[in-house]
Parts: C-alpha cells; sequence; structure tokens
C-alpha cells in the first residue's frame, strides 16, 4: 500500500483547499462527498501512540515483519474505533443518538436528538420553513465539522477555536471537573466571549441556540467518546466489545451522565463581604489586594505584579493550555493548528472572558479555569479550600477595580517588581 | 476503502479505514461482536504461579556525565535559596541514571499477596524548594496520591490523565491535596506547576505494583514477580521509551522470572540516545 504518501498530498490540498474555499467559494459544502468526522488523530498520536509518528498507521512494504504487524493492529484499531464512534454518533449529514443516552424527561438526562437534527447536516430548510443546519451556517467556520476547533478560519485566530472532543470547557458556573450546565453554553452563545472571535448570537431565535448548544454537546459527547475509547484501544492495549453495551457501559453513558449532573453542580457562594458603601467597597479592595500580592495567591506569578499579565513574560518556559502543552516542535508542520502559547489575562483591560459579574469571576478564582494553568482555590474534592468564600471576594473586588487603578505610579523609590515582591515578603 | 476527499474528512495525516457499515447496523440493532479490535490478548494464568522472583538491574549512562542545567528561578524569590536544576537527565557520581522508570507491560499478571496490605497506600508527592520530590514517582491506582507543599508559598499541581480526571488545585504553603487516579496509564503522566513553570514531575499509575523507578545510583528492584516469562516496559523522561538496547523496542522487553532472585545487570544506556 502507498497509502503514505497520497494521504499526505492530498492533506496539503485539502489545507489549500481550505483557504482557497474560503475567499472563494462557500467552504467545504461545495463537496461531493457528504462531510465526515475527522478522527482524533492528534490526541491519538501525541499521547495513546506516543511516538508522535504517523508512520504508525503506514504500512509501506520494507519493514520488518513485527513491526508491520503492530502496524496493521494498530490499522485495525482505528477501524474499531471509526466503526463503534459511527455506530453511536452517526455522521455529519445523518447524526445518530443511541436510544440509551436520548433525552429522558424523567432522569433529566440525556441528548436531544430533535434539536441535534435541526442543528446538523446542510444548511436549508424543511418543509414549514424551519431553518436547519445552524451549527454549518453560524459555528463550522472556526469550530470544524467535527467540533474540532480546527475551521478554515482558525490557524487564523488567537485563541485558536474551541475544541470540543476533550469535553473540557473553560467558562462555566460549576466545579473544576463538572461539566458546563445548559445555561452556560446558552450564556456564551448569546453573550460570546470578549476578547476573542466568539460572537455573540443573541439574534438567533431561542429555538435555534437551544439546538445549537445541544450541537455543542453532541460533538462534545461524541468527541470525548472518541477519545476515550482510543485510550482504552491504544494506551491501555483494551478491547472494546462492538456492542451497545460495549460502547454505553465503558464510554459513552459515563459522559452523558457527567453532563446530567453539571445541573446540579452549580457553584453557588455565600459570605460576600457587605460592599453598598464606596468605603466598604474600599476596604474589601484592599484586602483583595494584600491576597493577590500575598505568597499563598501567587497571582502575580502569571498576571503580573501589575495586572497586566506579564508575569510569565521573560522565562524560558511558556505557558499553554492542555489543547497545545503536548505539541512539540516536529509537530508543527503536521496539526492543521500550530502550537499556541497562553497569554494569562491582563487584568487592567476590563475584559473578561468568561463573563464581568462579581459572581463569574469568584467562579473562575475558585473552581479555576480547566485546561489552563489557572487553578482552583477554593475547596476540590481531596482538597481543602486555600481560600475562604470571604477572600475569594476581596479578590473579586480587587481585580474589579484594577483597569480603574493607576498603574503607573510605582511606589516611592520601587519599581513594581520589587514593590510587589517585598509585599510577598 | 480510504476515503480522504475534500475537508470534511476523516482522515487526517493518516488514511482511516471506512466504518464496518455491517456491524455498524448490528451494533445499532441491539446486536454486534462480541470482541472489537484484532490486538493479541494474553489470557491470564490460572492459578497461582510457579513462585516469586525479585529483579533487580541497574542502568548506567554511558558517554560522560551530562552537567544539570541551573534553571533560572528568580520569578518567586523562595525559590532562590537553593538551586533548582534541570532534571529530565540525572546521572550520578559512579555514572548511574535516576529516574528511569521500569514496569509490567503485561496486563493481568498475578499479583502477590503481599501487596495487598499498601494496596490503598498514601503516595506522597512533595513540592519541595521549587521543584518535585521525588521528581518521578510510580504508584497503583488504587492508591491514593498525596500532594504535599512544603515550601513557604502556594504551588499549583496541574495533572490531566488521557481518560481520566484533571487536578489543579492551588496548594498553599503547608497545605496538601489528595489524588485519586482512576485509569492505569502506560506512560508516566506529566505534572506541572504553572506558577513556577520549570516544575516538572511524572507520575505513572499502574493497575499492578510492579513497577519501580531507579534510584541515584541507577539500581531498581521490583519485588516479589510472579514466576514467568512477562514484558517490561523502560521509560526516561528525555527519551520517553527507552531502547537501551537494540532489541529493546520500543522500550519493551520480555524476561523470564525466576523464582528467587534475577539480575538483569547493568544497562548501559547510550548517550546517543539522547541527542535528538
Amino acid at each position: 500500500m502507498t497509502i503514505a504518501a497520497r494521504s499526505d498530498r492530498r492533506l496539503a490540498t485539502c489545507a489549500l483547499l481550505a483557504l482557497g474555499a474560503m475567499a472563494i467559494a462557500g467552504g467545504c459544502s461545495t463537496q461531493v462527498d457528504p462531510p465526515q468526522f475527522r478522527m482524533n488523530m492528534q490526541d491519538i498520536l501525541q499521547e495513546a501512540v506516543e511516538s508522535h509518528s504517523p508512520d504508525e498507521f503506514r504500512v509501506v512494504g520494507n519493514e520488518e515483519e513485527s513491526d508491520k504487524e503492530d502496524k496493521l493492529a494498530n490499522i485495525a484499531k482505528l477501524e474499531t474505533l471509526t466503526t463503534l464512534t459511527v455506530a453511536a454518533f452517526g455522521e455529519p449529514n445523518e447524526p445518530y443518538l443511541l436510544p440509551e443516552v436520548r433525552w429522558n424527561a424523567e432522569e433529566k438526562k440525556g441528548l436531544d436528538f430533535k434539536k441535534i437534527t435541526m442543528a446538523a447536516g446542510p444548511t436549508g430548510g424543511d418543509d414549514a420553513k424551519k431553518q436547519l443546519g445552524l451549527f454549518r451556517q453560524h459555528c463550522v467556520h472556526c469550530h470544524g465539522v467535527t467540533g474540532d476547533g480546527a475551521g478554515p478560519t482558525a490557524a487564523f485566530l488567537n485563541p485558536h477555536p474551541r475544541d470540543y472532543r476533550r469535553g473540557t470547557f473553560k467558562f462555566k458556573s460549576t466545579g473544576f471537573n463538572d461539566k458546563p450546565t445548559t445555561a452556560d453554553l446558552k450564556r456564551t452563545l448569546i453573550d460570546g466571549i470578549p476578547g476573542t472571535a466568539m460572537p455573540s448570537f443573541a439574534l438567533l431565535p431561542a429555538d435555534q441556540i437551544e439546538a445549537l448548544v445541544e450541537y455543542v454537546k453532541y460533538l462534545s459527547i461524541r468527541g470525548e467518546t472518541e477519545r476515550n475509547m482510543a485510550g482504552a484501544l491504544f494506551l491501555q492495549d483494551e478491547e472494546i466489545e462492538a456492542t451497545r453495551a460495549g460502547i454505553l457501559e465503558g464510554y459513552l453513558q459515563p459522559i452523558v451522565d457527567q453532563w446530567a449532573a453539571a445541573e446540579e453542580a452549580v457553584v453557588r457562594p455565600t459570605e460576600r463581604p457587605e460592599t453598598s458603601t464606596p468605603e466598604e467597597l474600599a476596604s474589601s479592595i484592599e484586602e483583595g489586594r494584600k491576597l493577590f500580592f500575598n505568597k499563598d495567591a501567587q497571582c502575580t506569578k502569571c498576571h503580573g505584579p501589575t495586572g497586566l499579565g506579564d508575569g510569565n513574560d521573560g522565562m524560558a518556559e511558556k505557558l499553554y493550555d492542555v489543547w497545545n502543552e503536548k505539541k512539540t516542535a516536529d509537530d508543527l508542520a503536521r496539526w492543521l493548528l500550530p502550537k499556541q502559547e497562553l497569554r494569562p489575562r491582563n487584568l487592567r483591560m476590563g475584559i473578561y472572558r468568561g463573563g464581568g459579574r462579581p459572581l463569574d469571576i469568584y467562579r473562575r478564582i475558585h473552581a479555576g479555569i480547566p485546561g489552563t494553568p489557572m487553578p482552583g482555590a477554593g475547596p476540590q474534592p481531596g482538597k481543602k479550600e486555600t481560600f475562604t468564600p470571604e477572600q475569594i471576594w476581596h479578590l473579586v473586588d480587587y481585580v474589579r477595580s484594577l483597569p480603574y487603578e493607576n498603574a503607573s505610579e510605582p511606589a516611592e523609590g520601587q519599581t513594581h517588581v520589587a514593590a510587589a515582591h517585598s509585599l510577598s515578603n | 476503502m480510504v476515503s480522504l476527499a475534500g475537508c470534511g474528512s476523516r482522515a487526517v495525516l493518516v488514511a482511516i479505514p471506512e466504518p464496518d457499515q455491517e456491524l455498524v447496523k448490528a451494533i445499532r440493532a441491539g446486536g454486534g461482536e462480541a470482541a472489537a479490535g484484532e490486538q493479541a490478548t494474553e489470557a491470564a494464568p490460572s492459578g497461582e504461579p510457579a513462585g516469586w522472583g525479585n529483579l533487580t538491574g541497574k542502568f548506567v549512562f554511558e558517554g560522560g556525565r551530562p552537567e544539570q542545567q541551573t534553571i533560572d528561578a528568580s520569578k518567586d524569590p523562595i525559590c532562590t535559596q537553593h538551586p533548582v536544576l534541570n532534571e529530565s537527565i540525572v546521572v550520578g557520581d559512579d555514572g548511574g541514571l535516576k529516574d528511569v522508570v521500569i514496569y509490567l507491560a503485561t496486563k493481568k499478571a498475578p499479583v502477590n499477596p503481599e501487596y495487598e496490605a499498601t494496596a490503598d497506600a498514601k503516595v506522597v508527592l512533595d513540592n519541595k524548594f521549587c521543584r518535585f520530590e521525588p521528581h518521578v514517582l510510580a504508584m497503583r491506582v488504587s492508591q491514593t496520591l498525596e500532594i504535599h507543599n512544603s515550601d513557604p508559598a502556594s504551588h499549583n499541581s496541574s495533572i490531566s490523565p488521557f481518560g481520566d480526571a484533571n487536578f489543579n488545585p492551588l496548594i498553599g504553603a503547608g497545605q496538601q491535596a489528595d489524588h485519586q487516579f482512576t485509569k492505569s496509564q502506560n506512560v508516566p503522566v506529566l505534572v506541572t506547576c504553572n506558577i513556577h513553570p520549570w516544575m516538572r514531575g511524572y507520575v505513572l499509575p499502574r493497575d499492578n505494583p510492579y513497577a519501580a523507578v531507579s534510584g541515584d545510583d541507577g539500581s531498581f528492584e521490583i519485588k516479589d514477580l510472579p514466576a514467568g516469562t512477562w514484558e517490561f516496559q523502560v521509560w526516561q523522561e528525555a527519551v520517553g521509551s527507552l531502547a537501551a538496547k537494540p532489541e529493546w523496542k520500543k522500550g519493551k522487553f520480555k524476561l523470564e522470572i525466576k523464582p528467587g532472585d534475577n539480575d538483569l545487570g547493568v544497562v548501559q544506556v547510550s548517550s546517543s540516545l539522547f541527542k535528538k
């Protein structure tokens, strides 16, 4: 077989097509073949196979017999993975859900298949002039058909669009390891994500927003199920029973359960200090400022002594999120999206990706931001709180005051860095 | 059939086989096949093994002792009291290569009952002097990872194991965070502190207790292995799978464990393996 060479050339053609199509035609929908979900080869190669080399999946003919066997076994695993994933989720034009994971009103669990079919498939309308194919109309350019965050425009964006397939979402009301709630995703769609390319879809009718949210969940659950099954096949060298029960029990059902559990896992903070008068607010901000520079909080190590997000600048080791950290220099030419460094948030801009309400910032500090270096300071399973709710509220008040604080007047005779260090000692 | 056409294609870099449509239909209809995948599985040996054996050995670095680079840790004043060194290759005075992980790759090997007592033990990973102590550790999934912080300031310890829950708590001075893995991993999982981004540690959670990390002198011991022929995996941070010998493909080798003591002897690790 000479799949190897052909595959690379086709890939290059595809990348060019994707770029060209943006300017000229309507993108991938002009393809004759119906679109397919793209397999998560990035994670399989980076983590599960460990070698980072696509050669593990290519029989070129001149390898030793044992190597050839390994490669054929790997290819067989890919076929298993495709078959199981297609069986459970279908294809972009023909989504499918196993009956066990369709919406169950009694248990308040599962995915609403009606909403998914409204968002899936090619753009158009049905006989009743109801809008269909919403995901491909509004989302696919950035998030891609698969929801892997690698749509045609993705390479031009910083940050790259979210890849849903890890089941990790940064901005949500729940705990660190919980999924977002339906309301969280809805809010992201309606408000957009300030400071990123994610726009607001507030003008869409409510039923379309709901359909899109359900489809994002579907893509995320599909991606995470595929990823975990890939982990079992390649990383654990386990077999997966090719039956409904085999897919459901070990892989799909636990993920669907986590999404259902998220609705009950919303962080609802208490003990908010009184800040209704200017004096009270000033005192809370002052408490927060002390904490911000405190060696227990370590905020300045990333966000910088003046909150500009420059605390890690000049370090040999850059910061990355989980979507980027495993990419190596060798990979750069291989992946559809290059490795992207993560900038800690500049707190003086007054732009908050997860929302600017005090409650939003509280939740960021309490739970941390999954997938990023931002740790959680509140209690987590297995760990007591680092800060009390009251202390977190003080930090919230200080962070919210930062855009209005004068950053250009360092303490007398000191640079800000020195000032911060003296405060933290 | 291989489909590679278009942007909405399954294939990225690798030709992906088409799904088995018959099987897709069967699964949806409630049928399917009892087991998918063509990987050979080794049947669990029945009954008690013929005895238990210990495996010892020593990894020695060949080709001059590489110098550990000092890391600029001046970002945090608490990290400047002790020199912080790059620990990706640590060679002792007598040439011993530290932090090589050697573990049983064969699944479903019998476990010596001696290990039951420590099945739910705590395993400590300490943040101390702005590094992880130990730098590399192996544990069982059934055990609890206790992350301590002996430094006078906060660390965060971020872990994202494949297919398992992520963890990233802020751990104040003197505090601790407990973490329970739920899945065995086949390579050690990276632990990072992002406040001090040079900090790297590795934890290998396994289903069985047969894993060891080489010490300062490069030596290791795995106790009470079941007698029989098993496959072992060797891993080192800077190279990943450590093919110290030509026949150790991808760092794996088979070895017969006899009751009593088994010595792998001195394993020379050539410096050329580390040049990429």
